[in-house]
């Protein structure tokens, strides 16, 4: 079987007195593209530090491309952090340079990176004076430098354009084929992730509730139902649904029965009929990335609550 | 190893491109050079003819090594790590397969070799100052009493223990006030303690100064050694905290 690029095992950190990782395990598959989701605060930069080996776990073991974090096995990876980090008196072309410089490799790949990324015109450009886009551009370009195994990249998409974004995205999805390379993206917009992820890792509270392929995930037989009902007949309807199903309370006499196996719906529908209850919309959505994500977020808040 | 450390130390040079501290290299020693060309010129032949030129260099040293280089110390430290501590540079570094030590040691290189030109900017400009007053009138020029290669190697290796706090503070602080404030602070401490001949050793702001003393050669000596062996400790101090804080870098 062929390694992870990336394999965490019980990882746990913790900051003064708040845990920030908790008995964390993730996989990244070679040759995918994880992304990872999180709320502000669930722990994204930290373990994205972690793996760049700026930050050291309390406890845990962490392997990336099957060797442990190393000064020698960061040769083989590239990033992109949150907050780019730049040199602001050097120009694009300059700042690219001196990372390849620091990275060991030919002035070439300068060149091509630049063409990757689509900021060749503007190479000569001070960084002081680039605007949050091309600033992100030539952070990915730095990132991609050398063609790395293991692409670690914090929001890649980050104060680009719509345009820009599309452009980051098609480039992120051809990554792997193009060089070969394990992609890691952290990202909160779920857009972005169903339509550029291979693979997905949902952080919460320090840990990784859920993860694995995005097929898989969206692939779970189970949806949400609407079924949009006249005033008069909606109690008697959610009398006679909620018999069988989980149904949330009417609204705007609107009644939603969640996780509904899709094979269901038209038992539902000749149930409603042969009662005499008048609806107008019936509507089955299936699983949604955005869905599972509230979904763990609202059970994780009512597990809160309730402890 | 060495072409590792040399590629690294080229690197870190590229990122002074257009920044103020080369400039202010020149300016530092133009300023004391400046002022003392203008005193002299202003209190004339009978007040230079007192002390003459050894007076006119002693002044010019004084000045220097006392107060301007200590502060040139503080801000190119501090604009050396400042660049770093700006925009997420150390978690950049971070990224780098370069060790934190070597990392250390090339800003250490850089710092020291811009005070070295620094400290020849001086000489050089000693001299061409010492040229212009000749223009003007004042006798000709004699350095017999000082060698001006003694002066320069003194100066530089005296300068090493200020250099070495000097990155150790700005390391730890990512602040500019504070790093020049407690060079100040040192600067007048020392201004006071350079005249103690049984205490000048306890703060190494006060060993250039007493490093040119030409007239007690073993005082210069213990100088230069003390500022030797507090530059090694000091080199292993700065280099555990490169080490150190690069694991807690973000």
């Amino acid at each position: 079987m062929e390694q992870a690029a990336v394999k965490i095992v019980n990882a746990h950190k913790a900051f003064s007195n708040t845990q920030v990782l908790k008995a964390l395990n993730m996989t990244v598959p070679t040759g995918s593209i994880y992304a990872l989701l999180g709320n502000n605060g669930a722990g994204k930069s930290t373990l994205l530090s972690m793996l760049l080996g700026a930050l050291q776990p309390d406890q845990g073991d962490i392997r990336l491309l099957g060797e442990p974090i190393s000064t020698r096995l960061k040769s083989r990876l590239g990033c992109l952090i949150d907050a780019p980090a730049f040199y602001q008196n050097l120009t694009i072309k300059e700042f690219l340079s001196y990372c390849a410089k620091m990275k060991g490799l030919p002035k070439q790949c300068i060149d091509e990176a630049l063409t990757i990324v689509n900021l060749q015109a503007k190479q000569h450009a001070r960084l002081k004076r680039c605007s949050l886009g091309m600033k992100q551009r030539a952070a990915l370009a730095n990132a991609i430098l050398g063609q790395p195994e293991l692409l670690i990249l914090d929001e890649p998409t980050n104060g680009l354009d719509p345009s820009g974004i599309e452009e980051i995205r098609t480039l992120i999805r051809t990554l792997p084929e193009r060089f070969n390379t394990t992609v890691l993206f952290s990202s909160h917009v779920l857009e972005e992730v169903e339509k550029v992820a291979t693979h997905v890792g949902i952080l919460a509270q320090g840990n990784l509730v859920i993860e694995g392929s995005l097929q898989d995930l969206l692939d779970d037989p189970l949806g949400t139902l609407e079924v949009s009902i006249s005033a008069e007949h909606t109690d008697k309807a959610q009398t006679l649904l909620s018999r069988v199903f989980k149904v949330s309370t009417p609204e705007a006499g609107k009644i939603t029965i969640h996780q509904i196996d899709k094979s269901l719906c038209p038992q539902v529908y000749k149930s409603l009929l042969a009662q005499n209850i008048d609806f107008y919309q019936f509507h089955y959505q299936k699983q949604s990335l955005s869905k599972l994500f509230n979904n763990i977020h609202l059970s994780i808040n009512k597990e809160t609550e309730y402890a | 190893m060495l072409k590792h450390t040399l590629t690294i130390l080229l690197c870190e040079c590229t990122k002074l491109k257009r920044q103020w501290l080369i400039p202010l290299l020149f300016a530092c020693p133009f300023a004391v050079i400046s002022l003392n060309f203008l005193v002299t010129f202003e209190r004339g032949l009978d007040v230079f003819a007192e002390h003459g030129w050894f007076g006119y260099i002693s002044a010019n040293s004084t000045l220097w090594l006392g107060l301007m280089l200590p502060m040139l110390i503080a801000l190119v430290t501090t604009i050396i790590h400042q660049i770093e501590h700006k925009d997420n540079g150390w978690l950049l570094m971070s990224s780098f397969a370069i060790s934190p030590i070597l990392l250390c040691i090339a800003k250490f290189f850089i710092v020291f070799l811009l005070i070295i030109l620094s400290n020849l900017l001086m000489v050089c400009f000693i001299f061409i100052s010492a040229w212009l007053l000749m223009q003007l009138g004042f006798p000709k020029f004699e350095s017999a009493d000082i060698s001006f290669l003694q002066f320069f190697i003194n100066a530089s290796i005296t300068s090493l223990p200020i250099i070495l706090i000097g990155l150790i503070i700005s390391k730890l602080i990512n602040n500019f006030a504070a790093p020049i404030c407690a060079a100040f602070i040192m600067v007048v401490f020392a201004m006071n303690l350079s005249r103690s001949e049984n205490h000048w050793f306890y703060s190494p702001w006060t060993y250039p100064m007493i490093s040119i003393q030409v007239a007690d050669q073993t005082t210069t000596n213990l100088a230069i050694t003390l500022s030797l062996g507090l530059s090694a400790v000091l080199l292993v101090t700065v280099c555990t905290l490169y080490w150190w804080r690069h694991k807690q870098v973000a």
